[in-house]
């Protein structure tokens, strides 16, 4: 047997699984650390957080600004765009350093991820001048425009209307829980340009202008932090028809294909482990630690959240090899969601009611393991994706 | 990084099979299960392949071991395979007569294969010891698919110390245990899903509804990630962070595999024709192994992150 196979090692074209960082990874998520720790230090970013409000807002214009200098910004796009050409590797390395610091990039992690690729994959010269040297420079600050009142997990049967008018768009409807609404200046927006077409057919993609007449937008008061949600009301505005990505009607299939992206763009078991390791000191320092219990409820988060990286990292691994997205990327987004429960659970199960202080950032936590199952995507919808896509589930007749 | 299996290695993996197919399964286990409780002939099959000699691991790495044990415990194999395997290409233990058991003190300790052990070692003072003299099983329980029975250490048995420390050897039989888990908990979820996509009620495949597609969904997550979390702590030859995590993620693996697959399959899990039981209950069982359903492995991880520095 051994010698049936003792070949010449190697075949070319082949891989072999290696769980190890090259030298220039290693080199590159040190040299990253070093900026951040230096960067970051007069931020005064909690570390439990994540992007969301106006003190955020403001911190993450500073950083990205200084990230853009240092050309750190769009490592991964081509360079021609802007971009430094980085590996898909270095890609989650960077995700990873900065959402475990809370995430500076604010809302903009999301123009890197996605909205930037997608204006590469999709957007006309002019569109792709306009916007790509603004996101690189960190300039640019967005929103999605997705979900609705009647459309929030079932997104084709979004209702917001887009009516031809000469040059231009008129678009009526209401779109919620809009995260960054009330700062961004563009919206990556959706709505139904064909009523009379089947849900997913007939929805076209808006690079839309956050400041154009007609458009107002709210405040939704929620408890997992504040300026977090907004509605967005949309009364005749006026868009030009430049500002459509894509083709009038086909923008589903798009959405479907740039979001594959979002689905592991935001490593939240790295946010979550950071908060573990801040929590284990804590406990090591005050005696907590020396009881069995409180150490076996942090091994198992920290599996937890080990897990969700290993998942993560087969998805990024499919990436690497740019191989077609399989459903390789939903487990992972889901072990993500239980990661953030775990550590949630770890935390407060030591903190008892210390976990109750009006300073405490474990709140912080707590928080953003409930919004984890719901934001981008419910912990649901990954699961019946898994059903479908990687268990070949029947579907109900 | 890289995540895919070379040519070879799938080549190797695909050459398995077969031995497999033709030397385990879940009618053989039956019949060693009716009889001496460890199949030898299973384990000369797959000494005869090469697995257990040094140059396979260092041709093909200690990852593939881990995969080796994922695809014979899926065969239902009879057999320690997981700590067998990792122990003889990991631990300085020498060429002491397989299988071998591991108890954490003089005992009683329940442990799979107990009965059938060879070569007993123990862990006292945090050293590992080979007791060549005054190991006993006592009464064995076969209520399960692999066989378990309680070791105990007589207080004048003669121990020989083995170059090998506690550390290291837990952080080995705990990859063996978890690894095993993968492959239990992988055969099982295979076999519900058959279950449930053939059988029909209410006029439709059991597995279209969406109550259960989200249960089983729940499942396979926890397997991957107990999977890769056991070929990487297996790449990392057992390192003690790395293990002592696959085996808190295997433990969870176990307890949500064992509570639903059991459940989902309904009546038919239950019968000792139908196979789910050789899967379900060997999770039970190397759950149960090393303290793990208390927890031990998750504090064993707790203490490498935090309290070793040399890992933190």
């Amino acid at each position: 047997m051994i010698n049936r196979y003792s070949g010449p090692g190697r075949l070319q074209g082949s891989y072999q699984v290696d769980f190890t960082w090259t030298e220039e990874d290693v080199t590159f998520r040190q040299e990253l650390a070093d900026f951040l720790e230096e960067t970051m230090q007069d931020l005064d970013l909690r570390p439990g957080g994540g992007p969301g409000g106006d003190d955020h807002f403001e911190i993450s214009k500073r950083f990205t600004s200084v990230m853009a200098e240092r050309k750190w910004l769009t490592p991964s796009w081509p360079s021609q765009y802007g971009g430094g050409d980085a590996t898909a590797w270095q890609h989650i390395i960077m995700s990873e350093e900065l959402w475990k610091r809370g995430e500076p990039r604010g809302p903009q992690y999301m123009n890197v991820n996605w909205i930037g690729p997608a204006i590469i994959a999709y957007g006309t010269d002019e569109q792709k001048a306009f916007h790509l040297s603004r996101i690189s420079a960190g300039d640019s600050l967005w929103c999605q425009g997705f979900s609705e009142p009647e459309a929030g997990t079932d997104l084709a049967s979004l209702r917001t209307r887009a009516v031809r008018d000469g040059d231009d768009f008129i678009i009526n409807g209401q779109k919620i829980w809009t995260s960054y609404a009330n700062n961004a200046q563009h919206s990556f927006f959706l709505a139904r340009t064909n009523p009379d077409a089947e849900p997913h057919k007939g929805i076209t993609i808006f690079l839309m202008p956050m400041d154009l007449p007609g458009i107002e937008v709210r405040d939704i008061p929620a408890f997992v932090g504040e300026h977090i949600f907004h509605e967005v009301f949309l009364t005749d505005v006026r868009v030009p028809a430049s500002c459509v990505l894509g083709t009038v009607d086909e923008g589903w299939p798009i959405i479907r294909d740039v979001l594959a992206h979002e689905r592991v763009g935001a490593p939240k078991y790295a946010r979550a482990e950071h908060v573990l390791d801040k929590y284990a000191q804590r406990a090591i320092a005050n005696g907590e630690f020396d009881k069995p219990d409180v150490r076996r409820l942090f091994g198992e988060a920290l599996a937890a959240c080990e897990a969700a990286r290993q998942l993560t990292y087969t998805s990024i691994d499919e990436r690497a090899k740019q191989q077609r997205p399989s459903g390789i990327a939903y487990p992972a987004r889901a072990a993500m969601v239980q990661a953030d429960r775990a550590v949630a659970n770890a935390i407060l199960a030591v903190l008892g009611s210390d976990a109750l202080g009006a300073e405490e950032v474990a709140s912080d936590q707590l928080f953003t393991a409930f919004t984890a199952g719901v934001a981008t995507g419910t912990y649901e919808v990954q699961l019946e994706l898994i059903s479908r896509l990687v268990l070949g589930l029947p579907r109900r007749k | 990084m890289d995540y895919s299996f070379s040519d070879e290695q799938v080549e190797v993996l695909a050459a398995l099979k077969p031995v497999l197919a033709k030397h385990a399964g879940s009618t053989r286990a039956r019949a060693v299960l009716a009889d001496s409780g460890i199949d030898t002939e299973l384990i000369g099959e797959l000494a005869e392949f090469g697995i257990f000699e040094p140059e396979f691991v260092e041709e093909y790495g200690p990852l593939m071991l881990a995969a080796i044990v994922e695809e014979v415990v899926e065969h239902a194999a009879v057999a320690p395979i997981g700590t067998e395997l990792f122990a003889r290409a990991l631990a300085d233990i020498g060429a002491l007569p397989g299988p071998l058991a591991l108890v954490q003190s003089r005992g009683p300790e329940h442990v799979p294969f107990g009965a059938q052990a060879q070569s007993v070692l123990v862990i006292e003072h945090g050293r590992v010891w080979h007791v060549e003299h005054g190991a006993t099983a006592g009464a064995e329980n076969r209520t399960f698919p692999i066989p378990v029975a309680p070791i105990t250490v007589a207080s004048d048995a003669v121990l020989r110390e083995l170059p090998v420390d506690a550390r290291t050897l837990n952080a080995i039989w705990r990859l063996g245990l978890a690894t095993e888990i993968v492959g239990a908990s992988t055969a099982a979820l295979k076999l519900t899903i058959g279950h449930l996509t053939a059988r029909e009620q209410f006029g439709r495949p059991l597995a279209s509804f969406q109550a259960i597609q989200h249960r089983l969904a729940e499942v396979h997550v926890r397997i991957e990630g107990a999977r890769w979390l056991c070929r990487n702590a297996a790449w990392h030859s057992a390192a003690p962070l790395e293990a002592a995590i696959a085996a808190t993620a295997a433990m969870e693996t176990a307890r949500v595999a064992m509570w639903e697959l059991q459940q989902l399959q309904g009546a038919i899990g239950f019968t000792l024709e139908y196979d789910l039981h050789h899967f379900t209950l060997r999770d039970h069982v190397l759950r149960q192994s090393m303290e793990g359903a208390r927890g031990s492995h998750a504090i064993a991880a707790a203490e490498e992150r935090w309290l070793h520095p040399a890992s933190a």
